[in-house]
């Protein structure tokens, strides 16, 4: 019991973490059972006021990494009726062709995965994060990969 | 005696507030700075010191930055809004000390670093109205020498020079911290209950960080979020943040311009220009010292603590511009609870002389 409650986010419901229990990493399932993500923030806990990082592990259900998706992660909070204050960005994929490549660098920000780029490991980070209020925020994983669309949401208590 | 106790604020706090409080205090050194290579060094903030008091940085040479930031005023200058010689501002003066642990500048944070903000009253043409022509010849007339210490040659770019005096300034700034106040004295010894602050004190802290929700907002060792809020004071045609925001990316003093140290931009690479709730919304200030910086807001309409109390109280008005942030709600507290939250902010005062 102990140890599921720490694979999927400590105490109280499955998709909510208070900070003050939040413990690397947190497995959570996408809505349609899809995929299944893996996510730590770089600093953990999440900080409040702080930028920081998403970074989210993409397998498929049978636990394979999937390198040619996109996971893109955003955040509210419900109950002020804002998101962030920040515009957070996926960090770059590795690509073959040259990376300063404006179409290139602009189908990584619109969401998309250009021909010859893949995120090794099935590793993803969205960058540019920042909580600024505490209380409840809920993140959001949009993920596109081979079984389609799905998505994932957390409630998180700062 | 139970009776007695809870009146008097003597409950314990829960593992939950002390947490909270822990988070609370106290103050940490300032953030780096980047983009300033002279920083953290002294003699810079030597320079900073004597070029902070210095009227011959302005057109007419009767401003300087302490014209508004008064050492004995709570480096601010107790008026409704900034006035000099050759105008009237629009806002209220923001107190420089603890100002650099701020991560936007100005109340719409249109500048990102301490030092890209001291440029902009040197240039302002109502507040010292210089020129950057006029820094440069000021530097090299009276400051040469440390300067050159500090910086190499004189550059010939009047800009580059103007930046440079704002980052000596900046160095200066980060001296400026708020002292250790009685509050950080309980803090401190906490678990350990104390006398350090006042059973009224304690009330209104507990209210401070539980009912009245003022730690929303107020949060940090600084007692600010470092965030923008539109509170839903009466519009007078200043948006704030929303263009704060954009000025802050096209600002050339900021960190990814040409008088930059560094590059690594993170605050103004992901900066969202249009984030919904930036109309009218100003920078939350600090409470450190704010018993001592009157009168409130960025226009300075609220004369007292007690006046900005009451306002939270009953949060009167229509908001015609953006919309008031959602986390607040007319307190509705009796005048006991409203005296007890000042008076836990007049224990922020720090206890140490004046800088």
């Amino acid at each position: 019991m102990i140890w599921w409650l720490l694979a999927c986010g400590g105490s109280g419901p499955e998709n909510r973490l208070r900070s003050e229990e939040h413990q690397q990493p947190v497995e959570i399932q996408t809505a349609a059972g899809h995929y299944r993500l893996t996510w730590q923030s770089w600093p953990s806990p999440i900080p409040m006021g702080e930028l920081f990082v998403v970074e989210t592990t993409l397998l498929d259900k049978e636990g394979k990494a999937l390198e040619n998706g996109t996971v893109r992660v955003d955040a509210r909070m419900p109950a002020h009726g804002h998101g962030m204050a920040t515009r957070p960005l996926p960090a770059l994929p590795t690509c073959s062709a040259p990376q300063q490549d404006p179409a290139l660098l602009a189908a990584i920000e619109a969401g998309t995965l250009p021909e010859g780029c893949s995120y090794p490991g099935g590793k993803y980070k969205m960058e540019g994060m920042k909580f600024h209020m505490p209380g409840e925020w809920t993140i959001r994983f949009d993920v596109t990969g081979p079984a389609g669309v799905d998505h994932a949401e957390l409630r998180y208590a700062l | 005696m139970w009776l007695f106790l809870f009146a008097c604020g003597t409950r314990s706090w829960s593992e939950d507030d002390l947490r909270t409080l822990k988070a609370l205090s106290p103050v940490p050194a300032p953030p780096p700075s980047p983009g300033n290579s002279v920083a953290d060094r002294p003699e810079a903030a030597a320079l900073g010191r004597t070029i902070f008091f210095d009227p011959k940085f302005s057109a007419d040479g009767n401003v300087s930055c302490s014209t508004c930031h008064m050492p004995d005023r709570g480096f601010a200058d107790g008026q409704k809004v900034a006035s000099v010689p050759r105008g009237i501002g629009t806002r209220n003066v923001p107190t420089v000390e603890g100002a650099a642990w701020n991560t936007w500048f100005f109340w719409d944070g249109r500048a990102d670093s301490a030092w890209a903000q001291a440029t902009g009253p040197l240039l302002n043409p109502i507040e010292h109205a210089a020129t950057p022509e006029g820094v440069r010849q000021r530097v090299v007339e009276q400051y040469a020498e440390p300067f050159t210490a500090l910086f190499g040659a004189i550059s010939e770019d009047p800009l580059r020079v103007t930046s440079q005096v704002g980052k000596v300034l900046e160095a200066y700034e980060r001296s400026l911290s708020p002292g250790s106040s009685r509050f950080d004295r309980y803090v401190a010894a906490l678990p350990e209950e104390t006398e350090i602050l006042t059973a009224q004190e304690r009330e209104g802290l507990r209210l401070f960080i539980g009912d009245a929700g003022c730690i929303n907002c107020h949060n940090g060792p600084l007692f600010t979020d470092r965030s923008f809020h539109n509170i839903g004071l009466p519009y007078t045609g200043d948006g704030g943040r929303v263009f704060g925001a954009s000025q802050a990316l096209a600002n050339p003093m900021n960190c990814l311009g040409p008088y930059s140290e560094s590059q690594d931009c993170p605050e103004l690479r992901y900066l969202d220009p249009a984030f919904a709730d930036w109309p009218a919304a100003f920078k939350t200030p600090g409470l450190r010292n704010v018993s001592r910086t009157a009168p409130y807001m960025h226009d300075g309409s609220m004369a007292t603590l007690q006046d900005v109390l009451l306002f939270y109280n009953q949060l009167p008005g229509e908001v015609r511009v953006g919309h008031r942030e959602l986390t607040l709600v007319p307190l509705r507290f009796q005048a006991a609870d409203l005296a007890a939250i000042e008076a836990f902010l007049r224990s922020l005062e720090s206890e140490a002389a004046s800088h």
